[in-house]
């Protein structure tokens, strides 16, 4: 069906009503001159529109593949995000626990690099805050996969920087908001700190750690169950925790009516 | 292609040149309303744009009338296409006249560069008189498809999509036309022989109501003897039966 040629029945200013060689009638948008009788070559025919869709859809799947691939990893204090060629977030890792924490919080897959690096900085300063120590800047690298893109490297720093800046700023004005109240300590703890600061880090995980412990302490006893639950089954007396935990194992329907009761 | 009211048509011409050649002035007068169309036509594609009976171009074509009536030779091939020739050179002229003498809009110039440029063979003007014997078929159609409250641009809206129902449909209506009774019902009546359709040849309710006018044309281009217009109407192979 490459030449299809029609007559044309009827003429408008940018239209005809074309009788095609199948016998369909047919409207068609032209600026092409013809008149009444004519024969016309459906060149903007299917395979026209077809080439069409092709191509829009091509590009729609080699810009969603492109989106989905890692053009460089940026690093944050302890996290490293890996962002694709528009700077969105597609993967989070976390090389310590303290990275693992913000993570485990902040939800930023997709976002801007700017967007997550302010929710990121904005949540450590939180931390930091809470346990009272100075509040530094953290490191900022990026590493492209390509290693050849510098170009792309240090647009993402920029774009990094900026939302560091933003975190920044959005604190200092909180900052003279809580100052303008009566609160004479934080200088004092500041200085404590400064005092200490060897090893700032250490001591902010130890009392993160005694957070947890606080908080979550029904976590803390199944970690430390989960374990020997297996070796529990061939004996079970071995503290009083797990020796509980086991009977449930061993008899676990009598044990629930007697603890419901 | 050549059909016989072609043929007809150049010995009407060629009569009526004769009779010009040897004196008979008033012969122009039969044949103007036939040469008319033609020559807009050919105006028309030469510029590339439609020309009325009042423009510039009209007028030129008028006057190379004349100027064939005198010149022509039967032996040098048709009237028609020797006509064709001289309107759209004498054009040409007159738009090379029009460039030297005034500043031309340039678009203008780009749409007519084209089609001014471009050489042309007999074809060119074989194809407009084909294209002028079937708008004439395509006008009777109209008038014919008027009686039955149809127009093309509705023909446009419940032209079945399917290749399969269409080639049922088309079917339906070849029957009607060759089949006198149920031809003359649709004439008289202006309505699809229902009742005949479903009960005497079993023909699809659905599709005979559903696509009611694009039978009632196809019928009508075959009963009337469109020649050129037929081959478009003909069922297409991959319809079932009657069109069940």
């Amino acid at each position: 069906m490459a030449a299809r040629k029609g007559v044309v029945m009827e003429i408008g200013r940018d239209w005809a009503i074309v009788l095609l060689p199948n016998g369909e009638y047919k409207r068609i948008k032209t600026k092409q001159f013809l008149e009444v009788g004519e024969l016309y070559q459906d060149i903007s025919g299917t395979q026209f529109r077809y080439a069409i869709a092709a191509v829009f859809f091509l590009t729609m799947i080699l810009t969603t593949i492109d989106y989905f691939s890692v053009q460089a990893y940026a690093e944050i204090s302890s996290l490293e995000l890996g962002v694709n060629r528009w700077g969105r977030v597609l993967s989070v890792q976390s090389k310590d626990d303290n990275g693992q924490r913000i993570l485990d919080t902040v939800e930023m897959k997709n976002d801007k690099l700017e967007v997550a690096v302010e929710k990121i900085y904005n949540k450590e300063l939180e931390q930091e805050q809470s346990r009272k120590e100075s509040i530094q800047k953290p490191d900022l690298s990026v590493t492209a996969t390509n290693k050849g893109s510098k170009k792309l490297e240090q647009k993402m720093l920029k774009r990094m920087d900026n939302g560091l800046q933003k975190a920044l700023d959005i604190n200092d004005k909180q900052n003279v908001k809580s100052n303008t109240e009566p609160k004479p300590e934080p200088s004092q703890e500041k200085d404590t700190s400064l005092n200490k600061s060897g090893e700032p880090q250490q001591q902010g995980n130890q009392s993160n750690e005694h957070k947890i412990d606080s908080a979550e302490p029904a976590l803390k006893i199944n970690q430390h169950h989960r374990i020997p639950n297996s070796v529990l089954e061939v004996e079970p007396n071995i503290d009083e925790p797990q020796y509980m935990f086991g009977e449930k194992r061993l008899n676990d329907q009598g044990k629930h009516q007697e603890i419901n009761q | 292609m050549n059909s016989p009211n072609e043929a007809e048509l150049d010995n009407l011409l060629n009569q009526a040149w004769k009779n010009y050649r040897d004196g008979d002035k008033a012969a122009l007068d039969n044949i103007y309303e036939i040469l008319m169309p033609f020559c807009l036509r050919v105006s028309s594609k030469t510029c590339g744009r439609y020309i009325g009976n009042e423009e510039e171009e009209a007028s030129i074509a008028r006057m190379a009338v004349l100027e064939t009536l005198e010149k022509f030779n039967p032996a040098k091939g048709t009237f028609l296409v020797f006509l064709g020739k001289v309107i759209r050179n004498r054009i040409i002229d007159y738009k090379r006249k029009e460039k030297r003498k005034s500043i031309v809009p340039f678009s203008f110039l780009v749409r007519s560069g084209t089609i001014l440029t471009e050489d042309v063979d007999d074809s060119f003007f074989e194809d407009i008189i084909d294209d002028l014997a079937r708008k004439q078929e395509i006008d009777k159609l109209k008038k014919l498809l008027q009686e039955f409250n149809i127009s093309f641009e509705e023909l446009v809206q419940v032209s079945p999509r399917q290749a399969r129902t269409r080639a049922n449909a088309q079917k339906i209506a070849l029957l009607i036309a060759e089949n006198e009774d149920l031809r003359r019902y649709l004439m008289e009546r202006k309505l699809l022989p229902m009742r005949d359709l479903e009960d005497k040849w079993k023909v699809d309710r659905k599709v005979a109501d559903r696509y009611r006018k694009f039978i009632i044309t196809a019928a009508l281009i075959h009963s009337n003897e469109f020649l050129y217009l037929k081959s478009y109407v003909l069922p297409a192979a991959g319809g079932d039966g009657n069109g069940c």
